[in-house]
This record gives C-alpha cells, structure tokens and sequence, in this order.
C-alpha cells in the first residue's frame, strides 16, 4: 500500500468521542499491519478500530453478511431467499427480505480478499473510506462541508438488516456519501455496537478532497445557530435587506 | 374535505412525545378550521400544529420563508434561485452551490396549493396527504421497519441543506416516498430551533398510511434480538440459523 498521502488533521479539530476510521478494500494482503485476531461483525470491526492499532480482516474474520457483500463467498439460498429476515421477525414472509438482495451494493467474487482498518489519526494508507462516528452537530458540520462548494443533497440509502452494505460498500462503489443514525440498523443495534442516537458518516476517498478543503475555509458554527429568536428575526431581515439592495442597485 | 377514512389510531400507542400532525395541501379553503393567525415558516407549522388542540390552515400570507415557492404560492425570487441568500448566511462557498441545491427543491405548480391544513392525529378531521412524525431513534426504527416488514423498501432520504422543506412537504407527495431527517442537520429548523437535535423528523405520504398502519398492527415492535445481550443474541441467531439450514437440507 501506498504511505499516507493526505492529511486529515482537520479531522482532529472536531474532538470526535469516537475516532474516525479509513477503511480499504484490497486485493492483496496489506504489509506492515496485524491481521484481526477474531471473528466479529463488519460493523464490529469498524468500532474496534477506533480504539485499536491498525489491523486487516480476512474472509475467516467476518462473522456475519461482510464476507458476502465483499465478493467472499458465493451467496448462501437460505439468506438470499429471505428466510432468515423473516425468522428474525424483521420482516413479514421471506419475500419482503429477499427483495433487499436485489438491492445491496456488492463488491465482485474474489476481487477484495483482504479489508484494512485504521483510525485516521494513524493511517499508513490511504483509505478508501472513512467513516466518521459524531454527534448530530458535529455531522451537520461534515454534511454542510460536503455540500459547501458543490450544492449536493444530504442522501441516505440503508435497509433494515445488512447495513453495512450500505455504510462501507455502497459509498466505495458510487462515489456517493452515506449517513444513518445508530440504533436503527437491525445487526448493529442486537449486537449493541453503538449507543442510539449517533451518526455514522461514510465518506468514499472522491469526497475526502473537499470535504478537508472545506472544513479549512468554511465556519464551522454559522452565525444564525448562535441567536435568539428575536437576534436571528433580526439577522435574516437584515442579510435580506441587503441582498435585495445590492441586487436593486446593479 | 372527505371525512377522515383510515384507521391511524395505532400510531397513538408509539407514544411519540411530540404528536404526528396530519398535513393536506388544498386548493380550496377548507371548512370547519380556522386559519393561523400569524406568519411562520412551513417547518414549524408542525410544531405549531403539535401545540395546538385544534386544526388550522394557513394560506400565503401565513408563511414567511421558503415555503412560499415550494408550496408554489408565489414564483422563486431571482435573488434566492441564484443562490445568493445561502451565501449570505455562511452556508455555502458560492452561489453556484446555492443555486443547484435551489434547481433541485420540488415545488407545486403556481397556484396549485392555495392552502395546507394542519392537524394533530387525534384532532384529524381530514384524510391527510402527509403525517409527520417526530421520533426518537428507537420509535423511528419501528415506524422504518414498519415501512419494510411486508414490502422490504430501502430506507432512502433525501433533503437539502436549507430549504428542506421543499423536501418534507412537496416531495413525499409529489413521489409517494417517505422521507426523514435527523433534527439539527438543516439550516433552518436549527436556527428557528424548531426541535432539540437527535430526534428524527419522518414524512410519511398517503400513500403508505395503510401500509404502516396495518404492518404496525401485526409485527413485534421490540424484537427479541434488542432485548438480548450481544451474546444471548449470538446463540439466538446461530440457533435460528441450524434450524432454516437443518430445514433447508430435508429432501
């Protein structure tokens, strides 16, 4: 692997309770990291990084769907047929769950074989994606830098069960960022990855560029967020007046 | 307005601590309901709608942000089609951005939408076009997975920085998907601190009134898997697993 080309400092100026965490998908074993010495969740895997050293998973490390989604295996009939959503009580009859397989991001059979972790602060490669661990304002304030310079809408994709196909796969694959809120994926909230109520921010290697250069330019906490209502009442009337003014007088 | 049709009253038993409001997009005034007697944004009508016994309906002279063009009331403005407001207030670089987030917001046809009634569930008197939900985490993630149980819909969302609700409002209706964001994401429902933050705000259309209502009524709402430790969710999972394998395999 290549050594870290970024620097994602600006990173470090939000104090995340939860550190962020790159992730990359590889063809080959990555050097000078520890393979994982356990079998856990995609999603486990994702949390224990933000607390451990480096580390890199293979197909006997995932423990739960990630082996599917990465191209690991072949797809098993008894998941892709539904029944096992169905059994879980997620879903009705296995035809709702089955659904769900015509939709999750894959990656190809056998082109991912080995997947690296890392928090940010301690990359020694350059991460496909990074996925951030913050609270609503903290992400309001990622969302707002990826929509900054370029207007892009706040979207969201995921499904009840198998989340993390939409969490690490699906930004990797499109090149779109993807958010949810802890506490209502199915897997991560039986296997208590996280408190509820926290907000998982997935941000594909594309965005990063921006997404730094627009945290270093753009506030942080606007104005508007700081007022009362009669100070904000105020402040809007007055920016309008302005902008009226401005655009009456050219 | 027709009488009030469907059976929403499960939605009642979620205990939501700030009741779903009912929303219909009229053309005609409605009777029977008086119309708000101030000026506020589209997005905290809900929250007005939430504090009030009764029904109301607004009309433009109501609604003193950008509910007005996306609820087609008046034409957008070249100064805030242009993006130059979003500037204004930090949000974005330049007004290019501004802009095409703008070109993006749904919006009624002009005159279309001359009045939107709002209503708490229990005080409906209208089949509503919207039910808005304000949950917690775990009270959405019923109202979610409600959605999915019989259908198996993604849960999908989509909303901009500011102007959000062009896609609270207008979108659900226009394209019959649920929409939902998290409070504290967007510009002006957290200047106008319509909510705390961490709570999340759903937009249901008519459309899936039925199907939640009904799926609500038969699944489990908490499921044996959140009430479990990780590890007694381990074995219930590999033992519901041995038992769809050892059935799987029967000739």
């Amino acid at each position: 692997m290549e050594s870290n080309k970024r620097d994602y400092s600006v990173f470090d100026k939000f104090n995340f309770e939860r550190k962020p965490v790159g992730i990359k998908f590889l063809l080959n074993r990555p050097d000078g990291i520890k393979k994982l010495d356990t079998g856990l969740a995609f999603c486990e895997m994702f949390r224990k990084a933000q607390e451990s050293a480096p580390f890199y998973a293979e197909k006997d490390n995932f423990a739960c769907m990630g082996s599917l989604l990465l191209g690991m295996k072949d797809p098993e009939p008894f998941f892709e047929s539904g029944e096992i959503g169905a059994a879980d009580g997620i879903y009705q009859e296995a035809r709702a769950n089955r659904r769900i397989y015509q939709y999750i991001p894959k990656l190809a059979r056998d082109t991912v074989r080995y997947v690296a972790f890392s928090p940010a602060d301690k990359l020694s490669f350059e991460p496909d994606i990074i996925v951030f661990t913050a609270s609503v304002s903290q992400a309001e304030i990622l969302l707002r830098a990826l929509s900054y310079s370029t207007g892009k809408l706040l979207t969201t994709r995921t499904t009840p069960a198998i989340m993390c196909a939409w969490l690490f796969v699906h930004p990797f694959v499109s090149g779109e960022a993807n958010y949810s809120v802890t506490g209502l994926g199915y897997g991560m909230k039986a296997r208590k990855v996280f408190p509820e109520g926290l907000m998982l921010v997935s941000v594909p290697y594309d965005l990063l560029p921006a997404l730094r250069v627009n945290l270093q330019e753009m506030q942080w906490e606007l104005p508007a967020y700081k007022l009362n209502d009669d100070e904000r009442n105020n402040y809007f009337k007055k920016a309008t007046e302005e902008i009226i003014r401005r655009y009456q007088d050219s | 307005m027709s009488n009030y049709k469907t059976d929403l009253s499960v939605f009642s038993k979620l205990d939501l601590e700030y009741p779903p409001v009912g929303v219909k997009f009229l053309i005609s005034r409605p009777e029977g309901m008086e119309q708000l007697d101030k000026t506020m944004a589209l997005c905290e009508m809900v929250r007005e709608a939430q504090d009030r016994e009764k029904p109301f309906y607004i009309n433009k002279d109501n609604e003193d942000c950008g509910g007005r063009a996306t609820l087609g009331f008046e034409d957008p403005s070249p100064i805030a089609e242009s993006g130059q407001v979003g500037i204004k207030y930090g949000i974005f670089q330049e007004p290019r951005a501004n802009g095409k987030m703008n070109r993006q917001s749904p919006t009624f046809s002009r005159g279309v939408v001359n009045y939107v009634a709002f209503a708490r569930l229990n005080e409906l008197t209208f089949q509503p076009d919207l039910l808005f939900f304000i949950a917690a985490p775990a009270q959405t993630e019923i109202l979610l997975r409600a959605a999915s149980y019989s259908t198996g819909e993604i849960w999908s969302s989509k909303v901009s920085m500011v102007g959000a609700c062009a896609w609270l409002f207008t979108y659900p209706f226009q394209s019959g998907n649920i929409n939902y964001v998290p409070t504290g994401l967007t510009f002006g429902m957290k200047s106008r601190k319509v909510y705390p933050e961490g709570l999340i705000l759903l937009s249901v259309p008519y459309n899936w009134l039925p199907v939640i209502a009904r799926n609500l009524n038969q699944m489990e709402w908490a499921l044996p898997s959140f009430m479990d430790t990780r590890e007694e969710f381990l074995a219930r999972h590999d033992k519901i697993m041995g038992e769809l394998f050892a059935e799987f395999q029967k000739p």
